[in-house]
């Protein structure tokens, strides 16, 4: 009875209203800082791959596609040596026909 | 082929960029399938090289800030939904209080009083002074209907009189010396009747009638010494020496008519009620803050405990209700005094009364 009464009060509304507007705020900033750290958690990572390459390019330039395969290679065994489970990175090198 | 993939993923088509890469592309029977983050570039002599890394790590750190930040979210609307909830609650409960409240007065009477919770808050406040409100409303039907029942009973005895008389002249053979005595006695009957409708008028009228605007400066002395005036005859008959003690001028700010019909009213129930061969006195004296005028007796005064009652409609002391007289003279006094912002005293003059009459702020002479 009273709660039904609760319900239906002019107060209870406006609290309705003053909730659904602090919602789309808090929603609004929390997406934010979700998207924001999410980007820079996959940036960081991208970076960390383009260095990476950066690396095996300039193995490359400077000893040729078999020193880039022995580089490949070594760092492979590194890092299957280093961890058990699946490797943290992987570099690998393909002809260019397929 | 060099490194640690077994087959190329077929998604890569381009000669370089960035990719987003299913472990199943080139793992169908993997029983756990990641994501591989990779950039992939065509080397100068047709070779493709990809770097990438485990992207699952990254997955898992993202899908944890969305957990929590879900949790929170929900965690928000949960606690803001109870609160609003329990907090509207208690306000439409003390609502709901008033208008139970005030449903019961409209079905049984003004006995009912909205409870209050000894909080001290906007609501106790709000309950207290409807509560009074609700008192003083009570007590306003309270006179209402003390004054209907009164009219109702003072008129009856001059009516069963007048009709007693009439009822007897109509039973017995004319006789011009008494009929004119009988008319004569009828006639002094609705006049009473008639004085008593008039004062009644008149102290409603002033009560509820906005009569500052008609306010003028008053001299008291010149009312005091009127009244004197005009009651000299029927102190004389009583043998009651009258006189007024008076400062030169005395200023107020009111209604001349009212003040002196105040006054007046004073004076007779002074010589009426003060005993045979007493002595009247009417003051007239400024004060530093004041003026005051003072009808002073000394005859058996009002007792204490009925000082307050006198100003009632219709009241009267149990020892005068058999001396003439309608019990609204100091209700007309009270009146006057409210509409001008005076004080009424009533002192024991040990022996007699003293009433005083005490106006604000003077008017400058």
């Amino acid at each position: 009875m009273l709660l039904a009464k609760t319900l239906r009060s002019s107060t209870f509304k406006l609290a309705l209203i003053w909730i659904g507007i602090f919602g789309a705020l808090v929603l609004a900033l929390l997406s934010y800082v979700y998207l924001s750290t999410a980007a820079y958690v996959r940036e960081k990572a991208d970076r960390a791959i383009a260095a990476e390459e950066t690396i095996l390019r300039n193995v490359y330039d400077s000893a040729g596609r078999d020193g880039l395969i022995a580089a490949i290679k070594d760092r492979v065994a590194r890092r299957t040596f280093r961890t058990r489970r699946l490797p943290a990175r992987r570099s690998f090198l393909r002809s260019g026909g397929g | 082929m060099a490194g640690n993939l077994k087959a190329w993923p077929a998604a890569l088509k381009e000669s370089k960029g960035w990719y987003d890469v299913d472990t199943r592309e080139w793992k169908p029977d993997a029983a756990d399938h990641s994501v591989l983050r990779a950039t992939f570039d065509t080397l100068p002599d047709g070779y493709h090289l990809l770097v990438g890394r485990n992207a699952d790590d990254l997955d898992a750190f993202t899908r944890k800030i969305e957990v929590a930040l879900l949790l929170g979210v929900t965690l928000i609307f949960v606690l803001a939904g109870v609160a609003s909830v329990s907090v509207t609650r208690r306000t439409v409960g003390r609502i709901e209080a008033i208008n139970a409240t005030s449903r019961s007065i409209m079905q049984s009477g003004l006995g009912k009083r909205i409870p209050l919770r000894g909080t001290r808050d906007e609501w106790d406040q709000l309950a207290e002074n409807l509560n009074s409100m609700l008192d003083r409303v009570e007590a306003l039907m309270a006179e209402v209907k003390q004054v209907s029942d009164n009219v109702a009973h003072d008129l009856r005895t001059p009516l069963t009189r007048m009709r007693g008389r009439l009822e007897k002249a109509y039973n017995r053979p004319h006789n011009s010396d008494y009929d004119h005595a009988l008319i004569g006695d009828t006639m002094a009957d609705l006049d009473a009747v008639l004085r008593m409708f008039y004062s009644l008028t008149r102290i409603s009228q002033i009560e509820t009638g906005d009569r500052t605007s008609a306010f003028g400066t008053v001299n008291l002395a010149e009312i005091a010494s009127e009244v004197v005036e005009l009651f000299d005859a029927a102190a004389e008959d009583k043998r009651v020496h009258l006189d007024a003690v008076v400062d030169r001028h005395v200023l107020v700010t009111g209604d001349r008519d009212l003040l002196f019909d105040a006054v007046a009213n004073l004076v007779d129930n002074a010589i009426k009620y003060g005993g045979e061969a007493g002595r009247v006195t009417v003051e007239v004296a400024r004060h530093d803050d004041s003026a005051v005028i003072a009808v002073v007796d000394d005859g058996p005064g009002i007792p204490d405990d009925e000082c307050h009652h006198v100003f009632k409609r219709f009241y009267r002391l149990q020892r005068s209700r058999h001396t003439p007289g309608n019990g609204l003279g100091l209700s007309l006094v009270a009146a006057v005094a409210r509409l001008h912002g005076a004080r009424i005293e009533m002192v024991d003059n040990r022996p007699g009364l003293k009433c005083r009459l005490r106006f604000p702020s003077p008017a400058m002479a």
